[in-house]
């Protein structure tokens, strides 16, 4: 149950896109989702949607896995299409009691559908290039300067890596937990989703107090390795970014200027 | 050296005395083994050894260092590395290199020197193939080595291993023992706590520990052969130690200081 689960999309390569250091990427996303977000037309959105299967190309994976994480939301483009169908104002195509359907309304529900449809393979594109382990540390050197205003960078990005170095422990530690439940008769996922719930219980304490357990272990094992804060703390991977994300980050930031400026004078 | 004078350890709420009037030194270079029943006060010993706990009696001082003193008690972790029993309990990062560099991150190393220890880390454990490998596709075994490939990026003086093989399977246990003896040969000092009488008789010295009081110190077989005392404390004497015994109350003439299988069979067939 817990066996296919992956933390994070990430799909080691080596293409361009993964080469680019995490900050880049998390910029470059914001800038496409903006680009999604801000044409008002259908050629704009074309535009933003040509682009974005041009790096979806250069990241090199495979378009089934940006076909099913797409397909992983469809409720929410449904749910998008249908209120915008009935409550968009417009040319009546259809009327039945007190639901209304306008044809403005179907054209604005597949706009905005399509909207989210690529936003969500914006940041696929993101987290199938990205390691977490690398986005924590750059998050962690982009947190750098709030330290001074008080925010807890470090611990922030450390929690993170701790959380990404557990999870996988943790639910295998849940697979074994099921198998021991099952082997002695316990129905779990069968019944009623109250059933269900409940039956997850006996599940879920040993697995707290498993957590808490490693947590008071991985403690020690840091204080062995002379653990002591963010201060003083040197970093081995070195975040150093080459010239093809400066021209990234120029060209995404052109990008991003002429489509604010479409969108604010007009267009 | 570690040397321990006089140490005691009590437990703020507790009563009775954990540990009391240890007196061990531990050199450079020597492989000694602590054992003793549970509830010995084996762990409570380990933890004293690197500052993670401070004396409530008496002194540790590692290198000339007391554990006591304030800010120098990194630079006493820095010298005693310490591998705790849980393989999957010890590892901070997502993939083995960033684990092996959480050590010397936290001294402030220069990150060029960094990535050379971390090399020579995995080499010295022979994980030199795993650097990028999350911790869930490792063995037990090779989890171990990698927080020993953690420990040694510090480079220590003295390494302590908290039964750090009890929990895992033969292979990854010989494993581990070969590095230990390794280590020794170049000069480290590790100190090894075990149930395994086995691992017991690879060491220099053994230290036998009862209720919190060291009650035998010596050599592998001067310890083993006083098997009554050991078997009244709850120890047994290594496998082939007995048969040893046996044997030689059969009437078999063997040598003496026969601790492993291979030197008593070895002894037979010669």
């Amino acid at each position: 149950m817990f066996k296919d689960f992956r933390l994070g999309q990430y799909m080691p390569g080596n293409s361009f896109i993964h080469k680019l250091d995490p900050g880049t990427k998390l910029w470059g996303t914001a800038v496409l989702v903006a680009l999604v977000f801000f044409p008002g037309s259908w050629v704009g959105l074309l535009a933003a949607g040509l682009l974005l299967m041009g790096i979806i190309v250069l990241t090199g994976v495979p378009l089934k896995h940006y076909l099913s994480s797409a397909k992983a939301l469809w409720p929410i483009f449904l749910f998008t299409l249908v209120i915008n169908s009935l409550t968009f104002p417009g040319k009546i195509l259809f009327r039945l009691g007190p639901i209304v359907l306008s044809s403005a309304g179907v054209y604005a529900g597949l706009f905005m559908a399509l909207r989210l449809a690529l936003a969500v393979l914006v940041t696929a594109a993101f987290t199938f290039t990205t390691s977490p382990v690398d986005l924590t540390d750059r998050l962690e050197s982009m947190f750098r300067p709030l330290a001074r205003l008080g925010f807890p960078g470090h611990e922030v990005a450390l929690m993170m890596t701790i959380a990404i170095r557990f999870v996988p422990t943790i639910m295998e530690e849940g697979d074994r937990l099921v198998k021991a439940l099952q082997a002695r008769g316990a129905e779990l996922g069968r019944g009623g989703p109250l059933k269900r719930a409940r039956g997850f219980m006996p599940l879920l304490i040993p697995l707290l107090i498993g957590a808490f357990r490693r947590a008071d272990d991985l403690a020690l094992a840091m204080e062995v390795r002379c653990y002591r804060g963010g201060d003083g703390r040197t970093r081995y991977r070195e975040m150093r970014l080459t010239p093809s994300d400066y021209m990234s980050l120029v060209l995404s930031t052109c990008l991003f200027l002429v489509v604010l400026g479409a969108r604010l004078f007009g267009g | 050296m570690i040397r321990l004078e006089k140490v005691g350890y009590r437990y703020p709420e507790r009563e009775e005395a954990v540990l009391e009037d240890i007196d061990l030194s531990i050199r450079p270079g020597e492989l000694v083994a602590v054992i003793g029943p549970n509830g010995s006060g084996k762990s409570t010993l380990a933890k004293l050894l690197n500052g993670l706990i401070l004396p409530t009696q008496g002194k540790v001082t590692v290198e000339g260092l007391e554990t006591t003193a304030g800010d120098l008690v990194w630079e006493v972790r820095r010298r005693v590395g310490l591998i705790l029993q849980n393989p999957d309990n010890q590892m901070v990062a997502p993939t083995v290199e960033d684990d092996v560099a959480f050590g010397p991150e936290n001294l402030g190393v220069e990150p060029s020197e960094i990535r050379r220890r971390i090399g020579q880390a995995l080499q010295q454990v022979g994980m030199s193939e795993y650097a990028g490998w999350p911790p869930n596709r490792l063995s037990g075994g090779q989890k171990q080595r990698v927080a020993i490939a953690g420990v040694l990026a510090m480079q220590p003086n003295y390494l302590v291993l908290d039964e750090a093989t009890s929990m895992l399977d033969p292979t990854g246990r010989k494993h581990l023992l070969t590095i230990a003896l390794r280590l020794k040969a170049s000069g480290v000092g590790v100190v090894m706590i075990t149930h395994h009488m086995k691992e017991a008789a690879l060491a220099d010295r053994i230290v036998v520990l009862v209720n919190g009081k060291l009650v035998r110190e010596g050599t592998p077989s001067q310890v083993f052969s006083a098997s009554e005392a050991l078997t009244s404390w709850g120890l047994a004497t290594p496998f082939a130690v007995r048969v040893t015994r046996a044997l030689k109350e059969q009437g078999r003439n063997l040598p003496p200081g026969i601790l492993t299988v291979e030197e008593l069979v070895n002894a037979i067939c010669s």
